[in-house]
């Protein structure tokens, strides 16, 4: 359906060009917020998705970027930020596990089925408008993954919503390695229209490809161990370097995790095996929409289950999907998150979370540990991020109601403490915005009126609807090859400026 | 006794004489040629010469023997020299003689080279940094198009790969490269954002960067590899991978890397892709002032001046403009300014314009907007001329420098400057023959312009000023256009017209020759060669002026 969606957008695009939108905001105008060396939310109800579980009328307190102190009656010295939090829900900030928000240039390195070497890292849209919108939605956390073509995808970036920042200083650097796998129909190319079919077509095919691929990496390693050191190195040829087979070997010593795509039961057994045949733990699957089939199997493994709540049915491997997977995988042991997968999504993660409430009726703290601390600590950095606990990153949000409510929104947004999203100021800012946007038309029609015909999609850095080639990209329907017949007709690159 | 012998030595004789007659004669005969009394001592006499940004002589002459400057200043016309004059009317601009301009990147277009990628095993079709600008590659007519803006020297760097090849370093005279050539291999050229052809890998941004990493590791790894077996044959032969080794100086730090950057990210990545001990030079991208602090003092950057257009605004409630589009085209021609306050070192190419002449209007708009003049003109001479190892003999009006100059009548870096000749190795390229004006065009004609295949169309033209000093509009089609080069030579109008506003590339020139209240004459543009006719329906009431 989403296919459908997407098409119709490019259709729309076409003709409807000149009704693009265009946020008004750009991060490289964006100065990094103050840091307050101490702040105070007072007498708020304080959900620390931690064991403290939810505090009524309680004090949170910041010092230096990180939480000081989490209780009741707590004091803060002259001259702290004071917030009044009466009436106002504090919870950690969102993290969320699974998205292709702010890549530049593609999600997929789509050619060939083991693309170990290519990383997120490198591509990183500092000036992505989704950042922002998600920092409104209560996100500070995000893991920029590679989309789900083949077998063993590109290496990850797990970022901080830091607005404002560039590529690298939005790097959460606390964060462990990660690389994206991915199981079934899109790296056996079942939807493809390709005319050159690549090895595996098959999910044993790929099966297969994984174990060779590791047998390969651990021979590279193996040569690169046998090298003499100091001067008699000189003399012997040393192997090639290899960017792919160095960073699957980092998967194979454990400083590399795995984020797998799959959907079905079996074949994620199958990746089980074949990880623990080389003595190594997965890191998560993502999507793992037959999770409840297999969650005692993945407990015992320690694999964490980052998950839809409610998409369903949208090709043959995804009808066994149920939204009370992430209920049943968190009771049988299974750490549980939910992820986005989708820009958009992304900024109403708090809803997703209240859908596994109403399916499977998970307590409200324990879903909302589903959209903080599972996903934190599935990328490694609950001990950092994700709970409103001493001595963790001041990355909060402040909801004006109950965190879990369509009716909730939020006010402000905190990423090691500095406010990177306050609502007020956000409603402020549109004023001088719109003052700066009209004193430059005046300066244009002064001149003339700007070119005929310079208004189209090329000058304006347009693209989509608004939306740059990153932002539409998601991986859950593997577009990566629908990406190459879209770009036959739309130039999806003209999105960025040249 | 008679032997046949010698009777055959005889004829042989004969014949060998003959030939060596004959080719005796052809050698004299171009010997004589070339010994013709060619003066190649020239002496440009009572012009502004401004030898470097900055430095100005008034009334001075410039001597000029076979291809070097041989004096500047208060000197004496060698009496061998041909003498140049420029004839001046009073109230014309004084003829102003520059350094020649270097364009540090001239890209050879990709379509311009044979270069299907044919790939032997161990070779990438993007990886291509063994390719070297051939004779054959010549662009004869970029180097003419980059003679009209003044341009004597560029640096010309293959235009198609990740890693592009090697640069060569040439003055923009005739007689290709073998006439020009003063540095080859002077630097690697790359660039990010190629794709695979044949849907190959790489398809992705982050695969380009991935395939551009690996491949400098490969070429380091070759050079340590081959080093090693060298050393101690008795192991196993490595594996050969063919043009890496193009890279060695460039991972030596030996020569420079220039990586055209698309925009900020891709400047960002490229910095933190190439390590800091290789001489890392960038093409800009024109909106470096947005995160101006992020870039390193240590990097040159050779900055495009493509400014963007205003954009189309219909009133102050026009919500189809973007913010970010209307910022960027107000602060794009602070730029260069920009860079040059924070100390990034800043040279200026055509590259990226509709055409070499644009860069003049558009750095007259970054001049406006803060951009010292003398920091234009250093931009395109001397510090070209430092980057690229030549200081000592080009971007300077110097004794011993080579005679390479811009002979304009008045400033250069204004919208429109009239760039009558260059010199290139002492040889004159005369581009505009101009003469003192003779008619006075002013007032409003009627113009019909003979399309071909299109017919008639008609035009008003609109000229007002003096003879010497111009402006004026092309109304058509209900457009009102404005001239972006208008000027008289003798009884002949001269009009350029940016043909963007009719929507094709380069520009729209028409030629008039002017009798009383009639015109005729023809024009060229993107479209075609055209008639044109005229008739003054309204000006000045004067007759004829003569000056």
């Amino acid at each position: 359906m989403k296919r459908i969606v997407l098409t119709l957008a490019v259709a729309l695009a076409g003709s409807t060009a000149a009704a693009q939108y265009q946020p008004d905001i750009e991060a490289w105008t964006i100065d990094a917020p103050p840091e307050p060396q101490t702040v105070i939310v007072r007498n708020a109800t304080l959900w620390t998705a931690d064991d403290a579980g939810i505090l009524d009328n309680a004090d949170l307190v910041i010092e230096d970027g990180r939480i000081a102190a989490v209780g009741s009656d707590l004091r803060a010295p002259r001259g702290a930020l004071e917030i009044d939090g009466t009436g106002l829900h504090v919870t950690p900030g969102i993290i969320d596990a699974h998205s292709h928000a702010a890549i530049i240039g593609g999600v997929n390195e789509a050619t060939d089925i083991s693309t170990a070497q290519v990383r997120i890292e490198d591509v990183i849209d500092a000036d992505s408008i989704n950042i922002y919108r998600q920092l409104a939605g209560g996100v500070t956390t995000i893991n920029l993954l590679h989309g789900s073509a083949n077998a063993i995808g590109g290496q990850m970036a797990v970022i901080k919503l830091r607005w404002g920042a560039s590529p690298r200083e939005l790097i959460f650097d606390a964060a462990p390695a990660g690389i994206k796998f991915a199981l079934g129909e899109n790296p056996k190319q079942s939807n493809w229209s390709n005319d050159e079919p690549r090895y595996p077509g098959t999910r044993s095919g790929v099966a297969q490809i994984i174990e060779e691929k590791f047998q390969l990496a651990e021979d590279h390693q193996r040569a690169i161990e046998a090298m003499p050191s100091g001067r008699r190195a000189r003399d012997v040829v040393p192997p090639r370097p290899d960017l792919e087979l160095d960073a699957i070997g980092k998967i194979l010593d454990g400083s590399l995790r795995i984020h797998s795509h799959a959907y079905r039961a079996d074949e994620m057994v199958m990746l089980i095996e074949v990880a623990e045949r080389f003595g190594i733990t997965i890191g998560t699957f993502q999507h793992v929409l037959e999770g409840y089939k297999l969650a005692r199997r993945m407990a015992e493994h320690g694999v964490g289950g980052s998950t839809f709540i409610d998409w369903w049915n949208f090709k043959a491997e995804a009808s066994d999907a149920i939204p009370y997977n992430p209920a049943l995988m968190a009771e049988a042991g299974v750490l549980t998150g939910l992820h986005s997968d989708n820009p958009e999504l992304a900024r109403r993660m708090n809803l997703e979370a209240a859908k596994a409430v109403r399916y499977g009726g998970v307590e409200p703290h324990e879903a909302l540990k589903m959209i903080t601390t599972g996903p934190a600590e599935q990328l490694g950095v609950g001990d950092r991020t994700g709970r409103l606990a001493e001595g963790l990153d001041a990355d909060f949000v402040i909801w004006n109601g109950h965190p879990l409510s369509v009716y909730s929104r939020v006010e402000q947004t905190w990423v090691d403490g500095r406010r990177y999203f306050d609502r007020e100021t956000d409603l402020a800012r549109r004023e001088a915005l719109d003052t700066e946007r009209r004193e430059l038309m005046a300066m244009v029609l002064d001149e003339g009126g700007g070119d005929e015909g310079a208004g189209d999609d090329e000058a304006t850095g347009g693209g989509l609807l608004g939306y740059r080639d990153s932002e539409l990209a998601h991986d859950a329907y593997c577009f990566a090859h629908d990406h190459r017949h879209l770009h036959a007709g739309i130039d999806f690159r003209k999105g960025n400026r040249q | 006794m008679r032997f046949p012998i010698p009777t055959f030595r005889t004829k042989a004789a004969t014949g060998l004489t003959v030939l060596g007659c004959a080719l005796l004669a052809a050698l004299t005969a171009t010997a004589a040629e070339v010994r013709q009394p060619l003066p190649d001592a020239h002496a440009l006499v009572d012009v502004r010469v401004v030898t470097a940004p900055g430095e100005v002589l008034d009334g001075a002459t410039l001597v000029i023997r076979n291809g070097i400057i041989e004096a500047v200043g208060d000197v004496d016309v060698p009496a061998d020299a041909a003498i140049i004059e420029f004839e001046r009317g009073e109230d014309q601009p004084p003829i102003t003689v520059y350094p020649g301009l270097i364009d540090p990147y001239l890209v050879i277009a990709a379509d311009d080279r044979d270069d299907a990628p044919d790939s032997p095993p161990g070779r990438h079709p993007l990886i291509r940094p063994d390719v070297t600008v051939a004779a054959l590659d010549w662009p004869a007519d970029a180097v003419e198009g980059h003679r009209r803006a003044g341009f004597t020297t560029a640096l010309i760097a293959p235009g198609s790969g990740l890693l592009r090849g090697e640069s060569v370093l040439a003055n923009l005279g005739d007689g290709g490269l073998s006439g020009n050539r003063l540095r080859s291999g002077v630097a690697q050229h790359g660039h990010l954002h190629e794709r695979s052809p044949d849907n190959g890998y790489p398809q992705s941004l982050m695969g380009s960067v991935a395939l551009f990493r690996q491949t400098l590791l490969d070429a380091d790894w070759q050079q340590r590899a081959r080093s090693a077996w060298q050393n101690e044959p008795g192991q196993a032969r490595p594996e050969w991978l063919p043009g890496l080794d193009a890279l060695a100086p460039v991972l030596n730090g030996d020569r420079p890397l220039v990586m055209e950057s698309r925009d900020t990210h891709d400047s960002l990545r490229i910095l933190d892709l190439v390590d800091p001990s290789i001489d890392l030079v960038l093409i800009g991208h024109g909106a470096e002032y947005q995160r101006l602090d992020q870039y390193p003092r240590t990097v040159p950057h050779i900055l495009t001046v493509d400014f963007p257009d205003a954009p189309d605004v219909d009133d102050l409630d026009d919500r189809d403009v973007s913010l970010e589009e209307l910022r960027h085209w107000r602060r794009a021609p602070e730029n260069p300014a920009r860079l040059l306050e924070a100390g990034v070192p800043v040279l200026f190419t055509a590259h990226g314009l509709s055409g070499p002449t644009d860069l003049f209007a558009r750095l007259a708009t970054a001049i406006e907007r803060g951009l010292e003049a003398d920091q234009a003109l250093a931009g395109l001479t001397t510090r070209p001329a430092e980057w690229l190892g030549i200081a000592d003999r080009a971007g300077r009006i110097q004794t011993g420098y080579m005679a390479n100059l811009v002979v304009v009548e008045g400033e250069l870096f204004t919208e429109a400057p009239t760039i009558s000749e260059v010199w290139i190795d002492g040889v004159r390229f005369e581009l505009a023959r101009l003469e003192p004006p003779a008619v006075d065009p002013v007032g409003t004609w009627a113009l019909t312009l003979g399309l071909p295949g299109m017919g008639d169309v008609d035009a008003e033209l609109v000229l007002t000023g003096t003879p010497s000093s111009l402006d004026g509009t092309l109304n058509t089609m209900g457009n009102e256009t404005p001239l972006s080069e208008i000027r008289v030579s003798g009884k002949q109008l001269q009009i350029r017209i940016d043909a963007s506003r009719f929507g094709g590339a380069g520009t729209i020139s028409i030629n008039m020759d002017i009798d009383g209240d009639r015109g005729r004459g023809n024009g060229s543009g993107p479209f075609g060669e055209f008639t044109v006719r005229g008739q003054r329906s309204s000006g000045p009431d004067e007759e004829e002026t003569r000056s």
